[in-house]
């Protein structure tokens, strides 16, 4: 399957920015597949994100929450929400998690508005639900 | 009791920058106003009030240590000309100071002092700050 070379992210609340000598507001992030460049950050989300999944289904997550909620397509698309609520749901660090998810988007993979790349500056004024629905959208587009 | 601000960030092209404490300070732009004298003859004198719009210029400086990464900064800096865009934000007990810079430009012919205490004195000058 091909993977898509870029996706659109919509915040939920509008984050300032500078831009050719000015000061801007911007509510859309566009997010390119991470490459070598960022290939150990990429490795670390990756394997905290097998290791999720891994104890998940060993503890039985998946089988119970079949049980309650039948899927009702295979297909079915899966939502950054989605990988979020795993991701929370599995004993990975997620604070490590997150640091490295803040380190790959400020490295280059991430631009504001499709214009400026983000920086650390910016990334800390997204919003903490901003952030999680990223970081799940994020690894279902091009880590998974 | 007030709380002095002496340790304000500094933001420029939305990277925050390590700058050497203390050395931190900007310009309102308000620019230089006088209050002048008109007469009518005979002592009966008033005052004009002038406002030199000329100065009113906004105004970030501060001194960077001299490493690499500061260097290569304050060259891509420079060589924006004015488009540069700084910020100046300060959080303290009392509340928080943020002054926005737009169209900044590096003005001064900075020297890079290459000491064991060298640092990099720079000067923006651009519009006036937005709060």
């Amino acid at each position: 399957m091909k993977l898509p070379d870029s996706f659109d992210f919509a915040l939920s609340k509008a984050i300032k920015y500078q831009a050719n000598g000015e000061h801007k507001e911007g509510q859309l992030l566009v997010l390119t597949a991470p490459n070598n460049k960022q290939h150990a950050l990429r490795i670390k989300i990756k394997q905290a994100y097998s290791r999720a999944i891994t104890s998940l289904h060993q503890s039985g997550f998946f089988a119970n929450a079949e049980k309650a909620e039948p899927k009702e397509k295979e297909s079915e698309e899966i939502t950054g929400d989605a990988v979020s609520a795993v991701l929370y749901a599995s004993e990975i660090d997620m604070v490590q998690l997150h640091d490295d998810f803040k380190r790959l988007i400020c490295a280059g993979v991430c631009k504001v508005e499709d214009v400026e790349p983000m920086t650390a500056y910016i990334y800390e004024q997204l919003s903490c639900d901003d952030t999680d629905r990223l970081l799940g959208e994020y690894l279902a587009v091009f880590i998974k | 009791m007030a709380v002095q601000i002496s340790d304000a960030g500094v933001v420029v092209n939305n990277v925050g920058v390590n700058i050497v404490p203390n050395s931190l300070s900007f310009d309102e732009g308000f620019g230089e106003q006088s209050v002048l004298v008109q007469s009518a003859g005979n002592g009966k004198l008033s005052t004009v009030y002038s406002n030199d719009v000329e100065t009113s210029v906004g105004m970030v400086k501060f001194s960077l240590r001299a490493t690499v990464d500061n260097i290569a900064l304050a060259r891509k800096w420079k060589s924006n000309g004015n488009r540069n865009a700084v910020a100046v934000i300060a959080q303290t007990a009392d509340g928080s100071l943020t002054r926005n810079f737009s169209g900044m430009a590096l003005v001064s012919n900075y020297e890079v002092q290459l000491s064991a205490d060298g640092v990099l004195d720079l000067e923006f000058r651009g519009n006036r700050p937005t709060l």
